[in-house]
Formats: structure tokens, sequence, C-alpha cells
């Protein structure tokens, strides 16, 4: 096991080097810059190939890569461009919402999703289970935006259970105590949870369904039945267990996705996310802003691959890694 | 061959195509017009083809919301011709069609018109989709150009990728016929640099037209050199008919703005160029005295010279003060400062209004003045006012490092300092309404340490900001040590948060927000005239939607 981790880790470096290569090479080919979107009539020709040489010097592609490696090593990933802030600022800025909205997504998707999952698998073709199946296919289909629309003009708007947009009510709260500031911070997190994490509830009711009436077809199912388990005993420890892998990898691939924020709910809620932050940075061109999202998050996924394969092994005892 | 060689080989190469490129460039300096849009008639009759009142209905709702364009020039100017010198274009198919037989473009077979050359009339739009109207205004002009025997091809795409294709590409070698974008109006009508002028059609300039007329480029000239306002006027209004007439750029629409804002608000006037922080002054709330603001998005540059997104911008005008600013007739009158001319118009000597002080106490001096607008001139600087500076004498040598300081700018006393261009232009003032930050906190000899105030920015203006997250909210409060009580805020300060556009009106409803300004179109001014407790403020703006013709083409 040690040596498979340490050969694991010692992979991801080249991977990742890999895909930093391939993200400089896409935005050298981008066209335009970030000076184009800079759309003041009074800037001439020339400054703005001035101030493009002072934004983005124009360096062979293989010096701007070793420099931008060089300065992340010391923990410097450069200035946003459009924000005049330090890149690593702005991440820390944004990855807190990002993580709290898109952690409560998760969490509820999964604490819904997978007993209905179980429950649907159990009692297939049940009224349950065609119910469950509907929900999933709406869930899944449902446009976010006309979804989050949809809670908010009647959960805000018509029943105001919960505030339109935002993460918190500073104008309310400055004063508050630390807990009523962090109750502030969840309610203005529930709607944008729901609406996030409806897809992904569904997504999890189906993974868990199907993996699910597999296993319980398995002879060692038939005969923890056989030796007179009771059924929960044998559903929820024997079973589950065994259909939890393929979530497990789903999990796994969730973890980049959980602070690589979700532009349209953030865009319906103003809730200030990663998201929007890296669309308004390609948008712009901010390559400053593209490069530190993008090796952020393409760093995770490949930790999060690397600790799904480490919870197959301890969610199934004949996965053995040597 | 040695490794030598091959590189050497490799040098001459490069060298013979530096030079053939460098050969072809002065061949190419003249450039014709084009067959097509060259042709004054053809984009007369493209306008006429292209109903712009059923445009303006279709993504507004309403001509209350925006209006024909007709100049380069906002309707709210002082520049402004007289409207029945201008043609408005108004969609007539039949006056097209006589058009382009005049020019020499008939009818072919397929229903398509060819000239004498056998080329077909057949163009190609850049539409970005990042806002709607491109989408909507190119359609409607494939259907009716097509009735006049135009081919049109809407080629799509985001709008970096369309200014990259029209301003990058040096002349000749901008590749498109006809591209759409928005903009807004300055209010100084000086158009040099811009859309309209020649010099500016260049690699990374914003003119893509490519329309030369020697007459137009005089014009652009003489208004940047007379400084007497009424013959300014004039020289403007006569440049302006003749854009009108000539339409290198048709000026699509002009845009209003629509505000919606809480009855218990008195005294918000807002209008085209009202200053932000004048409209904030006269503000009285009933009830609760914070006044809640909701906005779509800032960047988080409060820094008055990086600052380019509006609502940045808004911040910068309160919290810091500009030695001119615009009136409510877009004209530049002076703040904080009062300022003299003098020798040959080329400079300004600025003289501090006295007891200026900023919000920690600290009186405002020259040398904050000095401070603040040297920083544009530092080669780190990489904001958007680049030629407040580089206008100014001296400018080459201090940026070339052959001098230690600008000699153009100079302090003379505690509260004067003046500043010298290289040319005399009534324009130049424009490049003063920038906001004075203090020397003793954004000094520390970097650039670096200058824009780390960016998200704690302190001013000498009637609000200070006391709270700030990113992409959520910005508290500003009542400045207690402001200089000038008699223009002290009323209120106790301003509530601003970052709000989606489709929750503005909801918001307004509910009573969260006093005031937002909603997109500008009939769902929303009609939605918000039937809530009760609020009230719709509405005027034309400075924005405005072009459309672009490549006349090589």
């Amino acid at each position: 096991m040690r040596t498979y981790l340490a050969r694991r880790i010692l992979q991801i470096i080249p991977v990742f080097l890999g895909i930093l290569l391939i993200l400089f090479f896409l935005m050298e080919h981008a066209p335009g810059g970030p000076v184009t979107t800079m759309m003041d009539p009074r800037l001439t020709a020339e400054q703005k190939a001035i101030l493009a040489e002072r934004l983005d010097p124009k360096l062979p592609i293989y010096q701007k890569f070793f420099n931008w490696i060089g300065s992340a090593l010391q923990g410097n990933l450069g200035y946003s461009i459009k924000h005049k802030r330090p890149v690593t600022a702005l991440l820390g800025d944004f990855i807190g919402p990002t993580f709290i909205l898109s952690f409560s997504a998760l969490i509820l998707s999964m604490l819904i999703g997978i007993p209905i999952g179980v429950l649907s698998a159990t009692r297939q073709r049940s009224l349950a289970d065609n119910a469950a199946t509907v929900f999933s296919l709406v869930g899944i289909s449902m446009p976010t935006f006309f979804f989050g629309l949809l809670l908010l003009k009647f959960l805000a708007v018509d029943l105001r259970l919960f505030p339109l947009y935002g993460m918190r009510d500073n104008l309310l709260t400055r004063n508050a105590s630390w807990l009523t500031r962090q109750l502030d911070v969840a309610r203005h997190t529930v709607l944008p949870a729901v609406v996030l994490g409806l897809a992904s509830t569904a997504s999890f009711m189906r993974y868990t369904r199907s993996s699910m009436l597999e296993v319980i077809r398995q002879d060692y199912i038939r005969t923890a039945r056989a030796k007179g388990l009771k059924e929960k005993v044998t559903i929820y420890r024997h079973a589950l267990r065994n259909a939890i892998i393929p979530i497990i990898t789903l999990l796994g691939f969730w973890i980049p996705s959980l602070l690589s924020g979700a532009v349209m709910t953030e865009t319906i809620f103003a809730y200030p996310g990663l998201g929007k932050i890296s669309v308004d940075a390609v948008n712009t061109r901010d390559y400053p802003v593209i490069l530190g999202v993008n090796a952020m998050l393409s760093l995770l996924t490949l930790v999060g691959a690397l600790v799904a394969d480490v919870l197959y092994a301890v969610a199934d005892p004949r996965i053995k890694y040597e | 061959m040695t490794r030598n060689a091959a590189l050497k080989t490799l040098a001459l190469l490069i060298a013979a195509l530096m030079a053939l490129s460098m050969f072809s460039a002065a061949m190419a300096e003249e450039f014709q017009p084009g067959p097509k849009l060259g042709d004054k008639l053809v984009r007369q009759a493209l306008l006429y083809a292209l109903d712009r009142e059923n445009f303006i209905l279709a993504q507004y709702g309403s001509t209350e919301l925006a209006r024909v364009g007709l100049a380069p020039i906002s309707p709210t100017s002082w520049a402004f011709p007289d409207l029945s010198d201008l043609n408005d274009y108004a969609f007539d198919l039949d006056k097209a069609a006589a058009l382009l037989d005049e020019a020499g473009w008939t009818v072919g077979e397929d229903g398509y018109r060819y000239n004498a050359d056998g080329v077909k009339l057949e163009l190609e739009w850049l539409v970005y989709e990042d806002s709607p109207w491109p989408v909507t205004l190119s359609s409607m002009a494939f259907d009716s150009w097509k009735q006049i025997g135009v081919s049109l091809l809407i080629n799509r795409m985001d709008f970096n990728t369309v200014a990259n294709t029209t301003q990058e590409p040096p002349p000749g070698e901008k590749m498109f016929d006809i591209y759409t974008m928005g903009f807004s109006l300055d209010a100084d009508p000086d158009p040099s640099g811009g859309l309209f002028d020649y010099d500016a059609f260049s690699a990374g300039g914003f003119n893509a037209s490519g329309y030369y007329n020697e007459h137009a480029q005089d014009l652009i000239k003489a208004g940047k050199l007379e400084f007497d306002q009424a013959k300014r006027a004039a020289i403007y209004q006569e440049w302006a008919k003749l854009m009108n007439e000539e339409v290198p750029t048709s000026i699509v629409a002009y845009r209003s703005e629509i505000w919606g804002v809480n009855n218990r608000v008195s005294g918000l006037d807002l209008g085209t160029y009202a200053e932000w922080a004048d409209i904030i002054r006269d503000v009285t709330l009933e009830g609760d005295q914070i006044l809640k603001l909701g906005e779509t998005s800032f960047d988080g540059k409060f820094n008055p010279i990086y600052s380019d997104k509006v609502y940045d911008t808004w911040i910068n005008k309160v919290v810091f003060e500009s030695p001119i600013r615009t009136s409510v007739e877009g004209e530049f009158v002076p703040y904080i400062a009062d300022y003299e001319l003098s020798n040959e118009n080329k400079t300004y000597t600025f003289t501090l209004k006295e007891g200026i002080t900023f919000s920690d106490g600290v009186p405002m001096t020259s040398e904050d003045f000095y401070f603040t607008y040297t920083m544009i001139a530092h080669p780190e600087y990489t904001g958007p006012r680049l030629s407040v500076a580089m206008g100014l004498e001296g400018y080459d040598e201090y940026a070339a490092g052959t001098a230690e300081t600008i000699s153009g700018v100079e302090i003379i006393d505690e509260r004067t300092i003046s500043f010298t261009f290289k040319e005399a232009s009534p324009a130049n003032i424009a490049n003063f309404v920038y906001g004075i930050a203090p020397k003793h906190i954004y000094d520390d000899g970097t650039m670096e340490g200058f824009i780390s105030h960016n998200s704690e920015p302190v001013g000498s203006g009637p609000l200070v900001m006391t709270d700030y997250a990113p992409s959520q909210f910005i508290l500003l409060s009542a400045n207690e040590n402001y200089w000038d009580p008699d223009n002290a805020v009323k209120i106790d300060g301003v509530y601003i948060t970052m709000v989606p556009d489709e929750s503005k009106i909801a918001a307004l409803e509910l009573g969260d927000l006093d005031v937002a300004m909603p997109a500008a179109n009939i769902d929303n001014l009609n939605a918000m005239q039937a809530i009760g407790n609020i009230h719709v403020a509405s005027y034309l703006g400075n924005g405005y939607t072009f459309m672009c013709f490549n006349t090589l083409n």
C-alpha cells in the first residue's frame, strides 16, 4: 500500500505539469488579450501595446511556463489583471463561500439521494421506486436557472422564508453575535444549496439504485438472507457496503467540483463563488486567474482520484494495492 | 549542415521576411475604399433597409427606452447638432434598392445583387453573443437585406474575439465586413483616437472602418485646438452631420437607463452626467438612515487611477475627490481645485481649495496631487489612464529613464501645482477628473504597495468605506471628518449589495433595496411601475450601440 501511494503521488507530478503545459498553450492561442476589453477610448494603439507588454510580456511560452512554476513554488500566483489583486488573495476571498455552498449541496444530495436509491432498489417497481425515478429524471433535466427562479419566486418573494440573494446580510448582522452571523449565512445558503444539489441528488439516487440492484442479486446476499439475517442488516451492512464502490468514484471526482464553483447558481443567487470569477476571467482573458484557478482544480482532481482509489481499499477488502 | 550554419540561414530568412513585410507595409499605406462598403451609397442603402425603430421595439419594448442613433455625439451634449440637420434613415426598402441600383449593384438571376465585375454583394457580420441585442439586430438585417438582394453571413463568436478580430490586426488585415458593439460617449465630444478617427486606424486602434475623409480629419483636429466652446460646438456639429451622411460607422441606438427608487428616498437626482458624489449629497431618507443600493457587480478596483468598471468608478467618486468634475450639462468644472490656463494654453495651474483634509484628518497638499497623478507614469502602471500621463511634457524622457522626474509636473507651493502638456487642447482638462489619494497612506515606493489599498481606499470624499466583501457588499459611511460640512451627506451611509439583475425588482418591491437599476426594457419598466412603494426615474444615458462598416471591402 505504501509503495503504491508513493508511486501514485509521483505520477501526479508529470500529469500535473502536462495539464499546465496544455493550459499555457491554450492561453497563448486564445484570440484577444486582457487589453482588448480595456475599452477606454482615450487609449491609443501605442498605449495599449505598452499596457499589453506590461501585463503579459511577450516571452517564449517555455519561459512563461518556468517563470510561473518558479513563482508558484514560492506561493506567488501573480496579480489578477481584472481585479488588480494577488491571485492567491482572490482565491482566498472566494474559496470559503464556494466550499460552504458546494459542501452543503453535496451533503444534502447524499443524505437524500443514497437512502432513496437504496429504497427504490429494494422495492423495485413499487410506487415509491417509480416516484423516485420520475423525481430523478426531473431533477437531472431541470435547468438550474429555472428551478432557481422558481424557488426564489415561491420561497423568497411570496413566502419570505429565505433571502433573495447574497451570502449574508451585513447590514443587519454586522453587530450581532458570531452565532447569529453563522445562522444568517446558513439561511442564505439553503436555496442555492438545494438548487445546486438537485441534479446531484438525482444522480446519486440513480447510481445507488443500479449498483444496489446488481449487488442484491449476488449469491452472498442470498446466503446472508438464508442465514436468517434481518433484512435491514443484509441490506445496509452487506449489500450497501459493496454497492457504495461506484459512488466512491463519483465522490472522488466531486472533490474538485466542490471548489470549482457553480456559475449558474452563483449568478442567480449572487453567491460569491469561484465559478463566476473564473468565467469572468476567461471572458476578459485574465491569464493569471485562469491559470491559478485551473492549476488548483486540476491538482484537486488528481488528488481526488487518488483519494477515491484509497477509499476503494477501505470499502472493499478484496481490493489490495501492491 | 552545422548548427551554426542553420542558425545563420534562419537569421537571414527572418531578416528577409522582415524587410519584405516593411516594404509591403510601406506599399499599403494608402488604402483604397472597397467596392462594397467603401461606397457611401451602399452603406446608406444598408441603413435604409434596417428597421431600427422596430429593432428597438423588439429589443427594449419601447421607443422610450432607446432612441434611433443619429450621430456619434450624445444627444444630451452641448455639441449635438440640430435634429433637422440629421438623417434618421427611416426604414425604406425602395429607397435602399434605388441606392444600390445607383451604386451599380444589379439584381442577378438568384435574386442577389452583383456589380459589373460579377462580385456578389455578400457581407459577413461578426456578432457576439455575450449580450442579446447584436443577435436581434443581425437577424433582422438578414431578413430585410435579403429583400434588397444583399446576402448576409452572420458569424457568431464571443466579445473578446470580435474585439480582437476588428482591432488588433494591422490596417488591411482586418477580416470582417460589419461588426457591432456597445460603447459609452464621454462628456467631452472630442472623437480623436476613437471609432471615427483615421489616426486610430491601426493595429490595436479603435477605428476598424478604415474610412478616410480629409475634411473630417481636419474638423477633429480643429476641435482639439479650439478653446472657445461655441466655436468648438460648431466644429463638432459640422463633423457630426458629415458622419451622419457618410456613415462609416453607424450609431444604432442611444440607450436609456431606468431606475427604481423607493418612495422613502428623496432628493435623488439622476441624470446622464450627474456625478454620484453630487447625487448622494442631496439624498434624504425617511426611517432607517442607510441607503440600500443594488448593483450587478464590482471588480474591486477602488482606486481612482485604476478603476474601469462603472460601479467601481462610482465608489471612487464618493470616497475620493478630484480636481475637476463634470457638471450636469456635461462640461468640465472645477471641483476641489481652481485652475488657470497659461503658456499658450498648455499649462494648467491648479490651486487646491483651502482646508481640504483626508478622512483621517491629514490635510491634502499638492504633494498628494503630484503623487497620485505621477503614479500613472510609473513603469509598472497597468491601468486604463495611461493617456493622462503620456500627454505630459517630459513624460517620454521620464519613461526612457533619462529624467528623474516628469518636467511637465511642478509643485509650486503647498496648495499649488502645475501640469504642462506637449500639445494644447481643450480635451486635456478631462485628464483631471480622477480622485486624489493620500500619499502618506498609499506611498511605500512601490506600485504593489499602492494597489494593495485597492480594497480599503482612503480619500477626502463625503463617504468612507467601512466594510467590503468581494462580490458581496460594500458599506460606505458618512465621513465624520468631512472638510466641507456644508456639503456633507445627510444620511448615515450607503449599503451597496451585489444583486442579480433578475432579483432587483423583487428586492425593490420587498424593500430590501431602496435604489436599483435593472436592465432598460419594457418588462422591467412595467413591473416597476406596478409596484406601489417605488417610483421610476429614467433618462437618456451616455451608452450607445454602433455598427461599423469595413470600408476597405
